[in-house]
């Protein structure tokens, strides 16, 4: 397992600090003391009430999976903390790779399978779906390039779904190249859908679909968020995988990419706001084609989600204590 | 060539011969009496740190240090240096001369365990588990390696992992190490794994499930399993077994709430506040057994009175429930939350 080791790369002498501080806590006995605080006792409690309502007991929580290509496999990190922690999901939109990664969840695969998806993207060689020689089909011969890799990979995994037979309700968004408009699929087949969401605009063909020409959600709608109102949540999640800005890209396909990434983050400040709690795994260093490097980006939403579960759990608490009290 | 500078060229051969060795063995000329020496030396420092003389021991081992003895002693030497600073609690020094020693004898599991175990009571987890990882590759590494593995996984998220590596440390040793069953239960309650929790407290003994934290663990399971009869049943006993814990009162409160022991409830609270009348959490379960029995205006008064402080999650339960109106909204874009 590759853990990015940049992480906690800290000055020596602010380390020093650190450690001595954490000494003196540990030989107090305060870190990785038994004796149980006041506030984790009361999230014990709660946390135990809450997890066994459902819905209209506690507020129903949507997850909002944002593009980011290779990038976007760090909601598979986040999806893994959560639901190891129990942590309540009753609706889930995606957008492009959170489009992928949320079908892939909604279509009842276990997270053992959703990382296999990662181990096995640079052996299918998605990453091929972008390579040099289709880029230069795209500049010299102005043609757009059929995803084969991508595609073969979507229709294997979720051919044999409708929206209507998922085991988690879900939506997911793509745009229609002809006019713009935002299309939000959450009916009819899984796999159309998908594809369409993960579509990348100028690099790909648009996928012919009833009357529509459908390219990625992602240049519409980053970050679902509203997507998930919309299919009943009253509280939601949102995971968002943003690039570095500071990367440069360094050739022409990259640079498409980077422009459609720019617009994305540019749709998901808006989003972010209205969401009720944001996770943003670190992965600005992943580009957006390296599907080689999916499993560092899924170990990122891992720590991400797992620095953050107890904010998240206090958070949900806390808008929930009206509806928890009834039940109490 | 001048008879001076032949001269000159052998004695500096013979003196070059017999300084440049590492090796006490090489010193053919003095090596008897200075191995002996060192000898001497290194079971004077091993003395000292047998009655745990730090003092001296570090003292002595500065001195030693410096006399540039061979490899073998120095190695043994900084053994006794990083205890020491340890046990001192000097840890920036133990993890100097740990990471110093580790990168010196590599083959040395003592200072790459050492070394990982600061790290890991430091919060530096990735640096503890890349350690840890390099341990167990040694087949003749100890449960407690794979333990400290299994905790490092925990603290960074990597739940699957944690387990599985728990789980063999726990077969390594036996299940007799009683601390890391309670560790393990406690990380397998974080991710409701009750089964596991049961099975495992199985195969331990009689003795074992008489620890009030055992108890506290069973209390903890059957919570968060609905079972609120069951896990009363056993903070009950924790509480016999370990009396004047606040944690496991505290859990007594909740769950005579939960049960709708509501009297019960409240002498435990009445404890609790006569010691400390803004006692925050005792306040608040007032507040909710005020509440349940119809009586909000009392409730209210009682949330009102525990303090304001934003870095409390008690005292921001406190606040939203003291917010009236709707219980949830509906609005279709609703209000920022937590970001």
């Amino acid at each position: 397992m590759k853990i990015v080791s940049d992480f906690l790369k800290i000055h020596p002498l602010i380390a020093s600090f650190f450690l001595s501080c954490a000494t003196f806590l540990f030989s107090t006995g305060v870190l990785f003391s038994t004796e149980i605080s006041d506030d984790e006792i009361l999230t014990d409690i709660l946390w135990a009430k809450v997890i066994n309502l459902s819905p209209p007991d506690r507020p129903a929580v949507g997850l909002a999976l944002s593009g980011g290509g290779a990038r976007g496999f760090a909601h598979v990190g986040v999806l893994d903390v959560l639901v190891s922690h129990g942590f309540p999901i009753d609706y889930i939109a995606g957008t492009s790779m959170g489009a992928v990664v949320g079908a892939l969840y909604s279509s009842g695969m276990n997270m053992e399978g959703i990382w296999n998806f990662g181990r096995e993207a640079a052996s299918r060689k998605i990453s091929k779906d972008f390579s040099g020689l289709k880029a230069i089909n795209l500049i010299f011969r102005d043609k757009l390039m059929s995803p084969k890799y991508i595609t073969e990979f979507i229709e294997e995994s979720l051919g044999n779904y409708t929206f209507e037979n998922l085991k988690y309700p879900f939506a997911c968004v793509a745009m229609d190249f002809k006019t713009g408009e935002k299309i939000i699929f959450n009916s009819g087949p899984v796999d159309i859908a998908v594809r369409a969401s993960a579509n990348l605009p100028g690099i790909f063909k648009p996928i012919k679909y009833r009357h529509r020409y459908l390219v990625d959600g992602g240049v519409v709608d980053f970050l679902p968020v509203d997507v998930a109102k919309l299919l009943g949540a009253q509280w939601v999640l949102a995971s968002v995988t943003e690039s570095d800005p500071e990367v440069l890209p360094k050739n022409v396909l990259l640079s498409l990419m980077q422009v459609i990434d720019i617009r994305g983050s540019l749709l998901s400040a808006q989003a972010q706001e209205e969401a009720d709690f944001v996770f943003r795994p670190s992965v600005g260093s992943v580009k957006t084609a390296d599907f080689n490097k999916c499993i560092e980006a899924g170990d990122m939403g891992v720590i991400e989600a797992n620095s953050k579960l107890k904010k998240l759990k206090r958070a949900y608490i806390t808008d929930a204590v009206h509806l928890i009290m009834r039940k109490f | 060539m001048p008879l001076n500078k032949i001269i000159f060229i052998l004695l500096f051969s013979i003196f070059h011969f017999l300084f440049s060795s590492v090796n006490a063995g090489a010193f053919w000329l003095f090596s008897g009496e200075s191995k002996k020496k060192y000898e001497t030396d290194i079971g004077i420092i091993k003395a000292d740190y047998e009655k745990s003389d730090c003092a001296q021991v570090i003292k002595k081992v500065n001195g030693f240090l410096e006399s540039k003895p061979p490899s073998y002693f120095k190695e043994e030497a900084y053994r006794y240096l990083g205890s020491c600073y340890e046990k001192r609690n000097e840890i920036d020094r133990a993890l100097d001369i740990y990471g110093l020693a580790y990168n010196l004898y590599p083959k040395n599991n003592f200072f790459r365990e050492s070394l990982a175990n600061i790290y890991l009571s430091a919060g530096f987890f990735e640096k503890s588990l890349a350690l840890f990882e390099e341990l167990i590759e040694d087949e003749n590494s100890s449960y407690k390696a794979r333990a400290g593995l299994a905790k490092s996984y925990a603290f960074l998220g990597f739940y699957k992992k944690a387990r599985e590596n728990y789980s063999k440390a726990l077969e390594m040793s036996g299940y007799k190490d009683f601390n890391l069953i309670k560790e393990y239960s406690r990380e397998l309650i974080r991710v409701r794994e009750s089964e596991k929790i049961l099975a495992m407290l199985e195969k331990t003994s009689v003795e074992f499930k008489k620890d009030a934290e055992v108890q506290l663990i069973l209390a903890r399971l059957y919570l968060y399993k609905q079972e609120y009869k069951k896990s009363l049943i056993h903070i009950n006993k924790a509480q016999e077994i370990s009396p004047g814990r606040r944690d496991m009162a505290l859990y007594g409160i909740f769950l005579n709430i939960m049960v709708f022991n509501y009297d019960k409830a409240l002498f435990g609270i009445n404890h609790l506040t006569k010691n400390n009348s803004e006692d925050s959490l005792a306040l608040l379960a007032k507040a909710i057994v005020k509440l349940k029995t119809g009586n909000k205006k009392e409730s209210d008064k009682y949330l009102r009175s525990i303090p304001n402080n934003k870095a409390s999650f008690v005292s921001q339960i406190a606040l939203a429930m003291q917010k009236e109106g709707t219980p949830w909204r509906h609005s279709a874009t609703g209000q920022a939350g937590h970001k």
